[in-house]
């Protein structure tokens, strides 16, 4: 045949190739197609008597069989898949041979095909075999095309005669190591979200590895034979044929999509895969999210009957062993696997169904594939009685409980149905995905894995990246409230818009059949309705907002709440993809939950309902005189501290005299509190006001003890200062009546502060100047609080010190919130919170020096 | 002309900043989760006796290439959604681009952005 009718047959079989699994074919019968007429290439190709001849191929006495291997050997071709050629030789052959072979084989390259081919002698061919498991593997598939029957044959036989001695054994290790290296490459989250068809977990290669086993070590050509020899059972094998189909075709289509060799469902196919399925969207759920769901149910099940089928090979492999231990009647375990005797077993304890689970967690056994098989067909013994026992509940808190619990062990829990079966309200989770980037696992697994995540933290696996984690793990005081929150957190997944908000509200009935106690049950719940909480804050929050921190704090109302949300926020987000989450945003995480931490120990942190009800009550107390609604705007309007730090008299007392303040430069109230008094004073927010204030109190001879400086978000300054009694106490009203009159003219520029105090001052200097003076100090405290920076200032007391500091204060443009005084004899300690004008704290070295300079400078001047 | 718009800014500006310049017209822009510091430094929380550094501050970097024209109002928006008036608020560069090339197309110049 002329070369262009070879190109001619191959683009039109290709052509039907694509009708055929256009017309729906199964993938199986399609891949076969394409392997046959390949064949029929070959043999084609390879017609021509000279060519025959040249190569061996001719005769009664053939000294060359041309073999199919891999995919190709199989049958198993896709669209774009390798061909892969042996050509062996009974002795070894001349090199010219192998330039003859690649001519002909031409139109192959041509049509585009990926070809591979090996000349061998037999002699090599074994001797590879024997040292190259992977070519050993690949020989497992090989199948005559055209050429030597007899040495076909002989290869055949002389590899399961290879297999049969200790060649076996060492093929079998190497290829499960080989398999586990590749769950781990391909198992990782990036592939759960977009499944290798191949290569993945509960992907084709995991069935083409149950074939190999059979071919090598059972003599089992097909799945039959394998259900025969009792490696699988006739409800797997059918679940494993129709998945295979499933996956091949769905290859298939995915090579035509890309055009080439790619066996990845990546992001960009899902979408178009899901329509060409032709499947439909529920409700709320994509198109894409149910196909996808129905490509995680195929790939799962592949994987479970790929695990079954190695655990009954290992079975297979130890029977007849006799370290056999019962564990109570009807229980045994043997060489690390758990028994049951029959299904009465169970059926006379249904208990046993989670206790077998307790045994294999004690034991650090798994369940054997009988015992499984049993569990599932007893899953209707988890009634309401088994649901509401105390005996399940203490045995299921045990096994979740346990930092050693195993995600396999959970894992077996769930795919043998007895989790949702005990917690019914957990089934909306199965295989349910979402179509995202973030969201890798399903929901179900994400919650196992949640769980697993917070064990990892308890045993120190995060301890050098995030040794924190570590630190606050040690400070829980009941583990299975955190435990079940982790496994519960998205329990509403699936129920509504507000996912956390329907988890919690599932959690009484739940708890009430575990028999937790009702503080608990609330804990669990407020942990399930607030677990994005933190997450949320940390990522999209200004964290420098101190409202808003102390709202958020509120929110959680004590620290032993708070350190669980923050383990759980940990858990939750490793669990949904070690990619999504990073050291970025747990720095993040870390800042806000200190800052609620410092805001939750300091204590004096007054609930919601506190706030809401000091609220209330000075609504009521001004209820005649001011309309609510410009009381409530009042209210509204203040800082957090404010509210909380007065009594509900004391700001209604404010409420009121505020209402005068119109067009006035001030107004202020003095009030006798016990042994002192209390000054408070409201302004349009006037800058230097403070500072003026201490100097006409020091003019007046009066001690400043403390002062709390508020600042409204429509400019308005409160000032409340608490200071000792005038020196005379005879005359105490007419001494603030002065002050009164002072601190105006002050205001009006008719009264010169610095002048008047100077004025004052050498009269009282002869009788208080020490004789040694210590060096005065200023030290800067950025760490003591999120939100201000600290000054403390240590100097001998003297007349209008405070004036003094305040002033400078003000001239370097800080806004002083707290100030508190303490006189030792004659040793100052005046501590100052303060932030710049836009409300932060200070971060500017540069500037924080300068400050420093100036208030020292100032101590000295003065 | 074309310019390359590269903006740090506080992470839970991001999405302000997002919307601001989806407004302008802006389809495509390069969004990195980055660390750094400048004036507003880090700071070392002590917690039951451990000492947890906090040295780099988390912040998102915004990368968007435009046309020269468009610069301006680019730079405008970003700044407006992304200031808080505080300290740490970031910062705005602005960089001369010599050429953009589409990879899938070839496509050049203003074209490809």
């Amino acid at each position: 045949m002329p070369e262009t009718i070879h190109q001619k047959y191959l683009s039109e079989q290709r052509q039907k190739l694509r009708e055929r699994h256009d017309h729906e074919e199964g993938g199986l019968s399609v891949a076969a197609w394409h392997a046959s007429f390949i064949d029929v290439f070959i043999i084609s190709i390879f017609n021509s008597l000279e060519t025959r001849a040249s190569l061996g191929l001719e005769g009664t006495e053939q000294s060359c069989v041309v073999l199919a291997l891999g995919g190709y050997g199989r049958k198993e071709l896709a669209p774009f898949s390798d061909i892969d050629l042996l050509f062996l030789y009974s002795e070894k052959i001349e090199l010219q041979v192998e330039e003859v072979i690649r001519k002909i084989l031409y139109p192959l390259w041509d049509a585009g095909y990926e070809l591979g081919y090996t000349v061998q002698s037999y002699k090599e061919c074994l001797e590879m075999a024997s040292n190259d498991p992977s070519f050993l593997t690949a020989l497992l598939d090989a199948r005559r095309i055209t050429g030597s029957s007899p040495l076909a044959q002989a290869l055949q036989n002389d590899i399961r005669g290879l297999l049969k001695g200790e060649q076996g054994s060492f093929w079998k290790d190497w290829l499960l190591k080989e398999q586990e290296k590749r769950h781990l490459r391909y198992g990782d989250s990036a592939f759960f979200l977009e499944p290798h068809l191949k290569e993945g977990l509960g992907g084709l290669r995991d069935i083409h590895v149950l074939l190999w086993i059979g071919k090598a070590l059972f003599e089992a050509p097909d799945l039959l034979t394998l259900e025969k020899v009792g490696l699988l059972s006739s409800e797997d094998r059918r679940m494993l044929l129709h998945s295979h189909n499933f996956l091949l075709r769905l290859r298939h289509q995915l090579h035509y999509l890309s055009g080439r060799k790619d066996d990845r469902l990546s992001f960009e196919f899902q979408e178009v895969m899901a329509e060409w399925s032709g499947l439909k969207g529920k409700g709320d759920i994509l198109p894409v999210e149910v196909f996808m769901q129905k490509v995680y149910q195929h790939l799962q099940s592949v994987r479970t009957i790929h695990q079954n089928f190695l655990e009954n090979m290992a079975e297979l492999e130890q029977k007849g062993g006799k370290n056999r231990e019962v564990l109570e009647p009807g229980v045994y375990l043997e060489e690390g696997r758990l028994f049951l005797d029959s299904a009465k077993v169970l059926k006379d304890n249904p208990s046993l169904l989670m206790k077998i689970f307790w045994y294999a967690l004690k034991r650090e056994a798994i369940l054997s594939q009988e015992t499984i098989r049993l569990i599932k067909q007893c899953l209707f013994l988890a009634d309401e009685g088994f649901q509401n026992s105390r005996e399940v509940s203490r045995l299921f808190l045990e096994i979740i409980g346990d930092l050693k619990t195993s995600r396999e062990l959970l894992e077996t829990m769930l795919q043998t149905g007895l989790l949702t079966a005990y917690i019914p309200e957990l089934e909306a989770t199965v295989c349910r995905t979402q179509f995202d980037t973030y969201h890798v696992y399903t929901v179900d697994i994400h919650l196992l894995l949640t769980l697993v995540e917070l064990k990892k933290i308890g045993r120190g696996y995060y301890l050098k990246e995030e040794p924190l984690l570590f630190g606050i793990w040690g400070e829980v005081e009941d583990f299975s409230i955190l435990y079940l929150a982790g496994l519960l957190h998205d329990v509403g997944k699936g129920q509504g818009k507000n996912h956390a908000q329907e988890g919690a509200q599932m959690i009484p009935q739940i708890a009430e059949r575990l028999k937790l106690p009702l503080q608990t049950a609330k804990t669990i719940s407020f942990l399930v309705k607030n677990h994005l909480l933190l997450v949320e804050t940390a990522l999209r929050r200004d964290l420098n907002d101190e409202d808003l921190m102390v709202r958020c704090a509120q929110i959680i109302q004590d620290s032993d709440t708070l350190k669980m949300l923050y383990l759980l926020s940990f858990a939750d987000s490793l669990a949904t993809s070690h990619q999504a989450w990073n050291n970025w945003k747990s720095m993040l995480l870390r800042e806000l939950f200190f800052k609620l931490l410092h805001i939750l120990e300091k204590g004096d942190l007054a609930s919601e309902v506190v706030l809401e009800s000091s609220k209330r009550l000075v609504l009521e107390l001004v209820e005649k005189e001011i309309p609510s609604k410009e009381a409530l705007a009042f209210l509204e309007g203040m800082p957090h501290s404010y509210l909380v730090s007065l009594s509900p008299e004391a700001i209604s007392e404010h409420l009121r005299l505020l209402r005068q303040l119109d067009g006035k430069p001030f107004l202020w109230q003095v009030e006798k509190k016990e042994e002192i008094y209390e000054i408070f004073i409201c302004c349009h927010d006037r800058p230097g006001l403070f500072s003026r204030l201490t100097g006409v109190l020091a003019l007046n001879n009066i001690n400043i003890l403390g002062a709390q400086i508020f600042t409204r978000s429509d400019r308005i300054a409160l000032d409340i200062l608490q200071v000792q009694p005038p020196i005379d106490p005879l005359f105490v009203e007419e001494t603030w009546d002065k002050v009164y009159e002072q601190l105006s003219k002050v205001i009006e520029g008719k009264l010169s502060l610095d002048y008047r105090l100077a004025q004052k001052k050498p009269a009282l200097q002869i009788t208080s100047t020490p004789i040694t003076a210590p060096e005065s100090q200023v030290e800067i405290d950025n760490q003591g609080s999120d939100f201000y920076t600290i000054l403390e200032i240590f100097t001998q007391d003297r007349l209008g010190l405070l004036y003094t500091i305040t002033k400078t204060l003000f001239e370097s443009e800080l806004n002083i919130h707290f100030a508190k005084i303490s006189t030792k004899v004659d040793q100052v300690v005046d501590v100052f919170y303060v932030t710049d004008l836009d409300g932060q704290k200070i971060y500017d070295q540069e500037r924080l020096d300068e400050i420093q300079k100036a208030i020292l400078f100032a101590l000295k001047t003065s | 002309m074309l310019k390359k718009i590269e903006a740090i800014i506080k992470p839970f500006k991001l999405d302000e900043v997002k919307d601001a310049l989806n407004d302008l017209g802006i389809r495509g822009m390069t969004i990195s989760e980055v660390k750094g510091f400048g004036r507003q430094k880090g700071h070392t929380e002590i917690y039951r006796g451990a000492e947890y550094v906090i040295d780099f501050l988390p912040k998102v970097k915004i990368e968007v290439v435009v046309a020269q024209e468009m610069a301006g109002k680019v730079i405008e928006a970003i700044q407006k959604a992304a200031q808080t008036g505080k300290i740490g608020d970031g910062k705005i560069f602005v960089l001369p681009v010599e050429e953009v090339i589409r990879i899938r197309t070839g496509e050049t110049g203003k074209e490809a952005i």
